[in-house]
């Protein structure tokens, strides 16, 4: 039989990718139109066309005060896009307003020759230079618009990348998605690592494409009535993709160790009330010859011939010691988050994080280089890995109903 | 080493991704939704348009694009997209009119009333990548065949003068054959998606303009405002199913095609001359099933009858109407069959 397990722990690797890498998409969908980016990116790159700083000038407040502009554009707020043609257009509008002929010539050559004396001027001169009808001149305005408006989207480019690291890293850090545990557990954890890959297959499969034919209907149909699924579109994640992958994303192990250092803490400040020499050393003794005691060597034996297991059983005896068991116990099967806590005690916090970090960092970059390749790369590997795996299980691991036949039972006729 | 790691590592992510074929050149259609709900279901579109460049004489008539067509280019607040019309048959006599009103009306700077078929059709898309958006500003066109999407093909009436006698096979032409047409229609994708105001369609260039092929109805014809909407799978010449599902056929009413189809029924059979327009209906669909949301679909298309061939036997059923067509042009109202 096949071992899919390697195959799992990919695909569900590739599934917490994938919704990762959605909810950042949506955070910077969010970010992007929150801070009107398109808008700021496009203004920026007609005022470096227009030869203006970032406040404008002349030429650019009569540029956006062309009906063109006004026309396509809400109240205190820039266009998000502009066609070349419209651009093209207002320029000539613009360069006509401003000129110093009277009247207004009607020709864009002469238009650009009459504006005021400048850089634009001469750039557009030199543009135009060549031109032998009106439409080719507005044909090389709008080329030269279309040249700056790649530079423009190289620059929206970079910086959405520079967000998409940042949204990428807090992601990651909130949901505590270390790739590297992730990996751990969809390997030792069969039951975690079946549902995760159920889930991953349903998401895998490519929505039913959409029936264009005209069967059954007339050549002037009725209108369909608005499908659910149209009127209530799907989450990025649904509630038991959510379940699915809180057994993998979890801060609840992380907090454990944070309520028990609490735990400690508090057992320590209880020895030093108790005037006890070396609180700290009193509590590590008591932790410690309990792991002793539970340990093989000597728990197989009571009394035990070892004599460290008997001086631990002794130190558990005392009082103090019970107490700060009782607690740590407690507290190691707490894993809710500390909330107001995690500042209670800012030198719990700091050595939580010291043990934190180092156990995490490695894992939290793959995870934030791996979901800032975006989700449609994930979506396209996940439905690969799909495919390989469906290929590759034999007739006799599938379930039962699936067709096959029942085996014989029983002998022959007569 | 490190940074052979590095690119072994990109190379297997990319192997993995696999490799996209590459994309043939798109180009985007943004119309309104009121001007797509509105004519969706219309066969035709009536349009005062101002004529900036006109042909000087028809095409010769060949095949592929020396279809005997006038083209003129202009525009259209109606419309609001870079547009040409073309009136077929242009060199006929019944045309002449029409084709004079047209050459008065060019440059002249004002519009003429224009009746015809609209049709949205990729075949002179602008660049990759390029958009034409219905409502922005057309500029002036300067030659008869700008970049366009948009056309009013084939023109029904110019100024007033009717040109209904046009819409018949053109003499002297080689349409594509079905085989070849439809090959490349069915294989045509859109991607498609909208919002409260407009739809946007991206497609790939389309070829292929005239299509002669046989029609046979899966139903009677559907009568509108403006003609008719049928429903017919398409076949060659010598009787083989090119396309099994039906597609829908479009006809202009006062034209020869619309005499010849309203009283057919499932079954019966028509030899045309066709044009394919891309099918608003089914886009408006689209929309409405997949609440908006971009979806990547076979281009959805339909075909304008312009001419009917005589001589076909048209109906397999007992219903009248299906006697076969004169080859001369219609004055429907006096022609010989179709009477019940």
């Amino acid at each position: 039989m096949l071992d899919l397990t390697a195959l799992d722990v990919a695909i569900g690797l590739t599934f917490v990718y994938l919704i990762l890498s959605l909810l950042c998409t949506g955070v910077n969908e969010w970010w992007s139109r929150q801070r009107g980016l398109r808008s700021q990116f496009l203004k920026q790159g007609i005022h470096r066309l227009l030869g203006a700083g970032p406040s404008g000038n002349e030429f650019t407040q009569a540029f956006y005060n062309s009906p063109l502009i006004r026309g396509i554009t809400r109240e205190n707020s820039h266009p998000s896009y502009l066609s070349p043609r419209m651009f093209a257009l207002a320029l000539v509008d613009a360069a006509r307003k401003l000129g110093t002929a009277t009247p207004a010539p009607s020709g864009i050559r002469e238009t650009i020759d009459r504006m005021p004396a400048g850089d634009l001027q001469q750039t557009l001169a030199a543009l135009l230079g060549t031109a032998k009808s009106e439409e080719e001149a507005l044909q090389k305005i709008e080329a030269w618009f279309s040249d700056g408006m790649d530079r423009v989207s190289g620059w929206y480019k970079r910086h959405m990348q520079t967000v998409t690291l940042i949204v990428a890293a807090v992601v990651t850090i909130l949901a505590n998605a270390d790739t590297l545990a992730i990996v751990h557990r969809l390997w030792i954890d069969p039951a975690v690592r079946d549902a995760v890959v159920a889930h991953a297959q349903a998401r895998a499969k490519e929505p039913p494409p959409l029936q264009m034919g005209y069967v059954g209907q007339s050549a002037v149909p009725t209108p369909p009535v608005a499908t659910p699924a149209a009127a209530n579109p799907s989450p990025i994640v649904s509630p038991e993709e959510r379940d699915a992958l809180t057994q993998l994303l979890t801060w609840s192990s992380d907090f454990r160790v944070f309520h028990r250092l609490v735990a400690e803490r508090e057992a320590i400040a209880s020895y030093r009330s108790r005037h006890v020499s070396n609180p700290a050393l009193q509590v590590r003794a008591c932790l410690n010859a309990r792991d002793t005691v539970r340990s093989p060597l000597c728990s197989a034996y009571s009394p035990s011939p070892i004599p460290d297991c008997e001086a631990a059983r002794k130190i558990l005896t005392d009082q103090a010691c019970e107490v700060t068991l009782r607690k740590v116990a407690a507290a190691e099967s707490d894993g809710s988050f500390p909330g107001g806590g995690l500042l209670a005690a800012p030198l719990v916090l700091g050595a939580w994080l010291w043990w934190l970090v180092p156990r995490r960092i490695v894992g939290w970059l793959l995870t934030i280089f791996a979901i800032s390749l975006g989700a449609p790369f994930w979506f396209g590997a996940l439905q690969k890995l799909v495919n390989i795996r469906s290929s590759g299980v034999s007739p006799a691991e599938k379930k039962p109903g699936t067709g096959m036949a029942a085996p014989a039972t029983g002998g022959g006729a007569g | 080493m490190r940074q052979r790691r590095t690119v072994g590592f990109v190379f297997a992510c990319l192997v993995l991704a696999g490799g996209a074929p590459p994309a043939a050149a798109q180009s985007t259609l943004v119309l309104q939704n009121t001007f797509l709900e509105k004519y969706k279901n219309r066969a035709t579109i009536g349009a005062n348009y101002f004529v900036d460049r006109a042909h000087k004489k028809p095409n010769a008539i060949k095949s592929d694009g020396q279809d005997g067509d006038l083209h003129f280019a202009g525009r259209a607040q109606d419309v609001g997209l870079p547009l040409v019309a073309e009136i077929v048959n242009a060199g006929a006599g019944s045309q002449q009119t029409a084709v004079a009103a047209v050459h008065q009306a060019a440059g002249s700077g004002a519009a003429v009333p224009l009746t015809g078929a609209w049709r949205i059709w990729f075949e002179h898309p602008p660049g990759q990548g390029a958009a034409q958006v219905q409502g922005e500003p057309v500029p002036a066109p300067s030659n008869t065949n700008p970049d366009h999407v948009f056309e009013i093909h084939p023109v029904l009436g110019v100024a007033g003068d009717a040109v209904a006698g046009s819409f018949v096979p053109i003499p002297g032409f080689t349409a594509y054959d079905a085989q070849t047409a439809f090959g490349d229609y069915e294989h045509l994708q859109a991607t498609i998606q909208s919002n409260d105001s407009a739809t946007e369609i991206v497609s790939q260039k389309a070829g292929h303009n005239y299509a002669e092929f046989v029609m046979e109805l899966a139903g009677p014809p559907t009568p509108v405002a403006d003609g008719y909407f049928a429903l017919a799978t398409i076949q060659d010449l010598e009787g083989n199913t090119v396309v099994s599902d039906p597609r829908r056929m479009v006809f202009v009413a006062g034209t020869a095609p619309a005499e010849a189809v309203k009283d057919l029924n499932a079954g019966d059979q028509l030899h045309v001359l066709g044009i394919p327009r891309v099918n608003l209906e089914r886009v408006s669909y689209a929309m409405q099933t997949s609440g908006g949301a971009p979806v990547t679909v076979p281009l959805p298309y339909e075909m304008i009858v312009v001419g009917v061939y005589p001589g076909w036997s048209a109906s397999t059923t007992s219903a009248p109407g299906g006697t076969p067509l004169a080859a001369s042009p219609c004055p429907c109202a006096s022609h010989p069959s179709g009477e019940k």
